[in-house]
């Protein structure tokens, strides 16, 4: 029975993290209490993770609670792959291209939008961060093309 | 006078033309972002933590100093105009300051804020100075050991003013402390969760991470949002308060200022509770309570002052100690490491410039909010009626720019990407993620003071109950808690959440 969607989720998150720290630092030399290695504090932070993630999920199927509100994939999703597509292009195709790309693949994310003002708008800011970075701040980033 | 001596050193060291410049640059930066609406102030500071990166150490402390005090101020403005708060210290803001600005009050509304505000960062400023050296001295004695308890102490009263349940937020900081220790280990140089990437060896980037939690995750939650915003349609007229506004306004800034300066240096979110506590002081005291809520200038005055000299004593425990006390200076406390100054009671000894001169400039901070925000409140009005649709997408690109300006790496901009979403699931789970920004800043200096203590102590855990000041440090912390989980004090707690 759960009775407290957000604890159980964050719960589960918290497993998860600690999990992949346990898992993932098991090879970790943790060496003595006097002279530790590397490994001691990572895994014990870990594996107090798990146990408080344990306590809490227990305890969200007990305690009444919030539940989780509807999540809007949209702004995640969008603004992720503008993000993606940023880091994607800047490299390969150049400044310009990677702000054009990202204001217009972000302008998406909202319904509100219109593309009469966020087309314009992204060549406008292109514009401007070329100007002020690549001209005024002198950032070692190329406008067009690979860097 | 040991303190005049000092403030003369910080004063020569900040008011060189080029420091003033920077001062003066972060107040408007801080401000003109500070007022976008839906970017609250700690957005705003780790969006423009970039453009500090390639200044001299002083400099860079000066600017976000600078855009500290702007972003806040900014925060203000939008509480005021648009019955926005940016963060929960300016929520009671919004209580008065709105009701004013809707009656056509706002200028007064926002020249008294500033005023508070500046009365309250001199007040500030000289409690810095004056507290700054005896907590110091005070730390001087400090092993490994006591910093670790310290640390303790500093991360748990942290927890107290976040929000939703204390379980969480302490997990949250081990989150937050666990991504602190990826990367290389100092002492033995064995790489730790750095998954096989290159770029994760000297672990992961402070600005992906606050960029991604706060400001990108931010454009996020408001994009849910499809509430509109109530923007004032009536003019502002009159900017100057009248006689009358002055003479109600200054006894509860006097009050104000005493409550925040106290509360601002006990670890902990000290801001979001002065503002709150001289709130509730204020409509206590007042002859008639029922004005509240319906324009009481005295609302705006108290809190304003209150929210501003704890933010300015809010920086005592990180300059002494190295001990952030919340978001906003554990975000100071990653520019300060970033050039590489370790913030603690050897800045003081060591450079004292720097220290004498950030203190110095905080002064001068205020005082050019003061100056160049009354006059330009007309262009603040005018910026906030900039819709969020056209907002969004170049707040997301300057966020991308500033993080790939400084590291020049693609991996940051995807970390950025993971951190945002992140922020969005745990933002959906009700977890703050304020204790995990400041674990992961005390992360990797909080194992190396435990590894520390146990070497001296032959590997005997009990060390940190054994020596006096640390055990006072670790009681003090056990009874904070104590004090959380009874129901009494959790309650009230709750109530000033729901505000």
């Amino acid at each position: 029975m759960v009775r407290n969607e957000q604890d159980l989720g964050a719960a589960l998150l918290f497993i998860a993290i600690g999990g992949v720290g346990l898992w993932w630092g098991r090879e970790y030399d943790t060496g003595t209490a006097a002279n530790m290695g590397p490994g001691f504090v990572p895994l014990a932070l870990s594996g107090l993770l798990v146990l408080m993630g344990l306590v809490i999920g227990l305890r969200a199927c007990r305690v009444e609670g919030t539940s989780i509100e509807r999540i809007h994939w949209r702004p995640v999703l969008v603004l992720t792959l503008a993000m993606l597509a940023f880091a994607g292009l800047i490299r390969t195709a150049g400044f310009a291209p990677a702000v054009v790309t990202t204001v217009i693949v972000a302008a998406l994310a909202s319904r509100e939008s219109r593309a009469r003002e966020f087309v314009p708008m992204s060549i406008g800011l292109a514009l401007v961060c070329v100007a002020v970075f690549v001209f005024a701040l002198r950032q070692p980033i190329a406008v067009f093309g690979a860097s | 006078m040991d303190i005049l001596h000092n403030l003369s050193i910080g004063f020569m060291a900040a008011a060189s033309w080029q420091n003033l410049m920077y001062c003066l640059v972060g107040c408007l930066l801080g401000t003109l972002i500070g007022v976008l609406p839906g970017i609250g102030p700690i957005a705003t500071i780790a969006m423009l933590l970039p453009a500090t990166y390639g200044l001299s150490p002083l400099g860079a402390l000066i600017m976000l100093a600078g855009i500290y005090y702007g972003a806040q101020y900014g925060g203000s403005t939008t509480a005021i105009l648009v019955n926005m708060p940016g963060e929960t210290s300016s929520v009671v803001t919004c209580l008065d300051g709105y009701q004013m600005a809707r009656r056509g009050r706002a200028g007064a509304a926002l020249a008294i804020a500033a005023l508070g505000s500046f009365f309250a960062g001199c007040v500030g400023t000289v409690m810095v100075a004056a507290f700054g050296p005896v907590l110091a001295a005070f730390s001087e004695k400090f092993t490994s050991v006591e910093f670790f308890s310290l640390m303790v102490l500093g991360l748990l009263s942290a927890v107290v003013m976040a929000g939703g349940g204390l379980l969480k937020a302490v997990a949250m900081i081990f989150v937050g402390l666990l991504l602190g220790l990826v990367g290389t280990d100092v002492q033995s140089g064995a790489a730790r969760y750095t998954f096989d990437v290159s770029e994760l060896w000297d672990g992961i980037g402070f600005l992906p991470l606050v960029m991604g939690l706060f400001g990108i995750n931010e454009v996020m939650i408001n994009l849910e949002q499809t509430r509109r915003r109530e923007l004032l349609a009536t003019k502002i007229t009159g900017l100057w308060p009248t006689r009358e506004d002055f003479r109600q306004a200054w006894p509860a800034a006097l009050r104000g200022t005493a409550l925040g300066s106290v509360l601002g240096i006990l670890p902990g979110s000290g801001s979001v509770l002065a503002s709150f506590a001289s709130y509730t002081l204020e409509k206590k005291i007042a002859r008639d309570p029922a004005r509240f809520g319906q324009g009481a200038i005295e609302g705006v005055a108290g809190p304003e002052s209150a929210n501003n000299a704890a933010a300015q004593t809010s920086f005592i425990p990180l300059l002494t100690l190295g001990l952030p006390s919340n978001v906003v200076m554990a975000l100071m406390m990653g520019a300060m490491i970033i050039q590489g100054i370790a913030p603690g009671a050897v800045v003081m000894d060591k450079r004292p410039d720097l220290f004498w001169g950030m203190v110095a400039s905080m002064w001068i901070g205020n005082l050019m909010l003061l100056v160049i925000n009354l006059p330009m409140i007309g262009v603040w009005v005018r910026l906030l009626r900039i819709p969020y649709r056209l907002l969004y997408p170049c707040i997301l690109v300057l966020c991308l720019i500033g993080i790939y300006s400084v590291s020049g790496s693609t991996t940051d901009l995807v970390l950025t990407a993971v951190f945002a979403v992140l922020g969005y699931g745990l933002h959906k789970l009700g977890c703050e993620p304020a204790p995990l920004v400041l674990g992961f800043i005390l992360g990797p200096s909080m194992e190396e003071n435990f590894r520390r203590s146990l070497v001296l102590s032959q590997g005997d855990p009990l060390v940190f109950v054994q020596r006096p000041l640390s055990l006072a440090l670790l009681v003090a912390a056990v009874g904070l808690l104590a004090v959380i989980v009874l129901p009494q004090i959790r309650r009230s707690r709750e109530e000033a959440f729901k505000e």
